[in-house]
């Protein structure tokens, strides 16, 4: 009772102790503050990854290539779409300037409702024949090549026969995408499956693209096995993995930082829990003198604070979550301000929340401010009933 | 003087039960500081080091580019090195290419290099950041120095032939495609993965010739003082090549450059966010300690101190903390980061008894940087910060006049 | 002309009360000379203290003058008052007021440090002081670890670090029990005595106020000879 009395006291302050009462929304809020930042950052970073990824997945590689013969059929549960496509490379070129790209031959139905937003098109019906070889290209590759659609470009490819000399191929762009991710739409270039194994030397390299249910990404090896029925198959990943690699280790430095971050905190949280113990000095020696615990008012104090760190961690999650569905607007918008490093990451991505790792940090804030206000709560053990007599 | 010993007992002195505020603020000054330096001296030297190899491989120092006949190349070259700062120049030129290897028929696309031969008699960045695998580096009209990432995409070695198609002025069309055979001489291997993966290298002339470029390019590194300031050689350049168009490394890569200039400040706002909770920390603390000596400041009123005493007093007090903590952080961040090699060895040793794994990040070889600039400006910074949240936190109440507190008495 | 050490003419004070305005005195006259001591009695809310901060600068008359050695205390800025009250007042408080944080050897330097003396030799006076009063073996004791009538000893050798003109003491044994009281009461005269001041004192004790020269009677806001 007398627990809950006394945290109810410094947890409502009266109305008169105006102080008390913005000192308690005062470390609420800065709390949240804290959090603010952290928990945009991880969505920022998860997000992009996620899209990255899902880019990758979608528009190049697929979560598995299956290399089956021509005729290879697939039907399982676990499977979205198993597109035959084949790849190759070359040099496009225009009267101006020239740029290695990845061909990709699809056929028609390759651009399912997922691929067609990824790539922004306007119609799946693209890639209509013309006169010359139809190719999709994106249009940062269109703007570097000082070239538009409906133009002509040739492309170099490597020649069949030994010995025998590279002839340019002509195309048409006849449509355009944009990913809005650079890396991906400087190099890759659309063509149809027939043009691309008449072309490609050898036909290309012919394989199954196949994408995964969402239940199913997490079973990879499980699915690629059973559906590959002996044949060989590669993961997306294998494909990926500096930039995989890379990702990771950015995570686990930002997650540095945010420890870091959090020990400082750590630091607010002893102080708040100081300037209250510092406050009840005479109150806190006259429960001593009127019989209180010392593991009573260690108590009280301890979830005081703790509970206000708890409700500045919860606001600044949920504040922090509300946030991050601004950051993509707003950082396609700081892009168009023509900031050139931006290009480097997606801006456009969907927000991820990574509630595992949420709760990380928040268990991290929790440990590291349990442990900064034990420290403080020694303090109270030094109070002496006898500092009642006395005045500051 | 005697503020300063107000100062320094309001903020230390052992029998002030307010004590504890000050060290914990000094305490959380330090861990900041000291995090700060730590990772901005293993931000400056990552940094550093990629820009250093793209500086060195890619993209030279300065490109100057001239479109002039093959006779002027020499004069062009003799006026850029006798221009101030400039210790060496090649010329080169990049032409996307495609590479097949017959023996297979794996192929690949890359970027062929033909540069200076000169490049590989002499020491440079380029010669030194390149490391010879394999062989001898090309000199003759028909001879190209592979990557090892190429050489395993092609499966070759050195000594076997390759088949290079690239574009060349056609007799018909503006360009038109031609495929050389070229010899592999050396396989070399760099830091800089994307050069790596994409980069042939030649010095052959007469594939020069047969490119038939109206521009040359040349790839001029500075002398060390230099590198960092090179607005006044493009300016001396610019008056002795004056039709040349010159771009700077910062320029060349400007997106890549951007983007670590913006990786930086992001990094820098987020350990900002540390020290503005220690500012708010420093505000409420110093406007509850200005409280409860309300009556000790009064009295130093009544014996004559004048009336900014109490603001000097407390800013004294601010300034003593911060400094403290922040020199205490220096000096944490010094001992860190000159022992950073052996932390992360044990922190790795630590997560590898629950993951069975090394960790890569914890593994890397890092080398720190440490810039004393940088962290002078920081602390300044901070200070001033200190300085002015504990203003705010006490500009309030120092606007009463204490010797109010007497004059009922 | 001889001026006195310190003379009210006419002086009005009023203090804001909520809408209205407290008249605490009217029309106050009194004159100070150069090492006699004048005791104001009166009644608790008449005024002794506000006359008191008038004496010592702390608050600026309504109407009126407060001249101390002919200077008018009410034009002067906060600079000059603050040199008036370092080098020519000594108060002594009912509650002492001591620094917490400084022994109380340095709660006597305080004063002479912010006139600008050497900390040697303001060293030697404080302890000179200390000894005077008794307390040389309390030298780096904090006022916490004195008792009432100690505190009270050390503001009375603060009051007289600086050699000043005037000691003002307000209720200067107010807070103190029967026996501190008399060796207060006692420290306080033979010491402004010794040094050859004068001395304004506000006091409810009788036997204190006919102690000195000349006794007043603050009623009715004004001031009346006993």
């Amino acid at each position: 009772m007398f627990r809950t009395w006394l945290s109810q006291h410094l947890l409502l302050p009266p109305k008169d102790l105006v102080y008390s009462r913005r000192r308690l929304v005062r470390s609420v809020f800065l709390i949240a503050l804290v959090m603010i930042p952290l928990v945009l950052a991880l969505i920022f970073m998860d997000g992009m990854m996620q899209g990255i990824t899902d880019k990758y997945i979608l528009l190049q590689d697929g979560h598995l290539q299956l290399y089956t013969p021509e005729d290879f059929a697939i039907d399982d549960a676990a499977i979205f779409s198993a597109d035959r496509v084949v790849n190759g490379y070359g040099i496009i070129y225009s009267k101006e300037q020239s740029s290695e790209v990845k061909l990709k031959g699809v056929k028609t139905g390759y651009f399912n409702p997922k691929r067609e937003a990824e790539l922004n098109l306007e119609t799946t019906d693209v890639l209509q024949r013309s006169s010359v070889t139809p190719i999709m290209v994106s249009e940062t590759l269109a703007k570097m090549l000082n070239v538009e659609k409906g133009d002509r470009v040739a492309f170099i490819l490597i020649p069949e026969e030994e010995g025998r000399g590279a002839r340019p191929l002509l195309a048409q762009i006849t449509d355009t995408y944009n990913t809005n991710y650079y890396e991906l739409d400087s190099a890759l270039v659309y063509l149809d499956y027939a043009d691309a194994q008449k072309y490609l030397p050898s036909g290309g390299k012919s394989y199954l693209e196949v994408l995964l249910t969402a239940k199913a990404t997490n079973q990879l090896s499980t699915v690629a096995q059973r559906v590959a029925q002996g044949y060989s198959w590669a993961s997306w990943d294998q494909f990926n993995q500096t930039v995989y690699h890379n990702f990771v280790s950015s995570r686990q430095v930002i997650f540095l930082v945010f420890l870091l971050i959090l020990l400082v905190a750590g630091v607010y949280v002893a102080s708040l829990s100081n300037e209250l113990i510092q406050d009840s000095y005479q109150s806190i020696a006259l429960y001593k003198a009127l019989g209180a615990q010392q593991k009573d008012l260690s108590c009280v104090f301890y979830s005081v604070v703790m509970l206000i760190t708890l409700t500045g961690l919860v606001l600044g999650l949920l504040l922090g979550i509300l946030l991050g569905y601004l950051l993509s607007p707003f950082l396609l918008w700081l892009s168009k301000s023509g900031l050139e490093g931006l290009r480097y990451y997606l801006l456009d991505f969907n927000v991820v929340i990574a509630w595992r790792d949420l709760l990380f940090i928040g268990a991290s804030m929790v440990i590291i401010a349990s442990i900064t206000v034990g420290f403080t709560l020694a303090r109270i053990k030094k109070i002496s009933p006898l500092e009642v007599l006395q005045q500051d | 003087m005697v503020i300063s010993k107000i100062a320094y007992r309001y903020a230390f002195s052992k029998g002030n039960r307010h004590r504890s505020a000050s060290l914990v603020i000094m305490v959380g000054l330090a861990i900041g500081m000291a995090a700060l330096i730590t990772l901005l001296a293993l931000m400056n030297n990552l940094q550093h080091d990629l820009l250093e190899q793209v500086k060195s491989i890619e993209s030279f120092h300065l490109q100057l580019s001239v479109a002039s006949e093959e006779g002027e190349l020499e004069a062009i070259k003799g006026a850029i090195k006798a221009t101030a700062g400039v210790e060496s120049t090649f010329a080169f030129v990049n032409t996307q290419v495609m590479v097949a290897n017959p023996s297979n028929q794996n192929s690949s696309t890359g970027r062929l290099r033909v540069v200076d031969p000169a490049i590989w008699e002499s020491a440079n960045p380029f010669s030194d950041h390149l490391f010879l695998i394999a062989g001898n580096y090309p000199e003759g009209a028909e001879e190209i120095a592979l990557s090892n990432a190429m050489a395993q995409s092609l499966k070759c070695r050195v000594g076997e032939e390759l088949n290079v198609t690239l574009l060349v002025p056609g007799r018909t069309a503006p360009l038109a495609p031609a495929t050389l055979k070229f010899r592999v001489s050396a396989i070399y291997s760099t830091s800089l993965r994307e050069f790596d993966e994409s980069t042939l290298l030649t010095s052959s002339e007469q594939l020069l010739k047969r490119l038939g470029l109206k521009r040359t390019t040349f790839g001029i590194f500075l002398k060390e003082g230099s590198v960092d300031k090179s607005h006044n050689v493009i300016t001396e350049l610019t008056k002795r090549v004056p039709e040349a168009t010159i771009m700077s490394w910062q320029q060349l890569n400007s997106a890549f450059y951007s983007a670590l200039t913006l990786e930086k400040i992001m990094m820098y706002l987020f350990l900002s966010f540390m020290f503005f909770i220690l500012g708010v920390n420093m505000k409420s603390a110093s406007s509850r300690l200005l409280f409860i000596k309300q009556r000790e400041l009064a009295i130093l009123r009544a014996i004559g101190a004048p009336r900014e005493t109490s603001l000097k007093i407390f800013l004294m007090q601010s300034l003593l903390i911060t400094l403290l903590g922040l020199l205490l952080g220096i000096l944490f961040g010094w001992l860190i980061t000159s022992n950073i090699g052996g932390l992360f060895a044990f922190f790795d040793s630590l997560q590898y008894l629950f993951t069975h794994h090394h960790s890569p990040l914890l593994s890397y070889p890092f080398v720190v940087q440490l810039k004393g600039t940088e962290i002078a400006i920081v602390a300044i910074v901070v200070l001033i910060l200190t300085q002015l949240f504990t203003y705010f936190g006490i500009r309030v109440a120092l606007k009463r006049e204490p010797l109010e507190l007497l004059y009922h008495a | 002309m001889h001026e006195p050490l310190l003379r009210f003419e006419n002086v009005v004070k009023k203090y804001p009360s909520g809408t209205q305005e407290l008249l605490i005195l009217e029309n106050l006259n009194l004159t100070l000379e150069s090492r006699r001591s004048i005791a104001i009695v009166g009644k608790s809310g008449s005024g002794k203290s506000t006359l008191l901060n008038l004496a010592g600068g702390l608050a600026k008359p309504t109407a009126g003058r407060v001249l101390f050695q002919g200077k008018d205390l009410g034009k002067m800025h906060d600079r000059e008052l603050s040199y008036y009250r370092n080098r020519h007042v000594g108060f002594v408080f009912q509650s002492h007021i001591l620094l917490e944080d400084f022994s109380a050897l340095e709660n006597i330097c305080i004063p002479a440090l912010i006139k600008g003396g050497r900390l040697k030799e303001v060293k030697k006076r404080a302890l000179e002081l200390l000894e005077r009063v008794g307390l040389a073996d309390r030298v780096d004791h904090r006022p916490q670890k004195l008792s009432g009538g100690e505190r009270q000893r050390v503001a009375l050798c603060r009051a007289l670090i600086n050699q000043c003109d005037l000691i003002i003491a307000d209720e200067p044994t107010g807070s103190l029990d029967e026996g501190s009281k008399g060796e207060i009461e006692d420290l306080l005269l033979q010491l402004v005595v010794e040094a050859e001041k004068s001395l304004l004192l506000v006091t409810h004790e009788k036997s204190l106020a006919l102690r000195c020269d000349t006794v007043y009677q603050l009623e009715n806001r004004g001031l009346t000879l006993v």
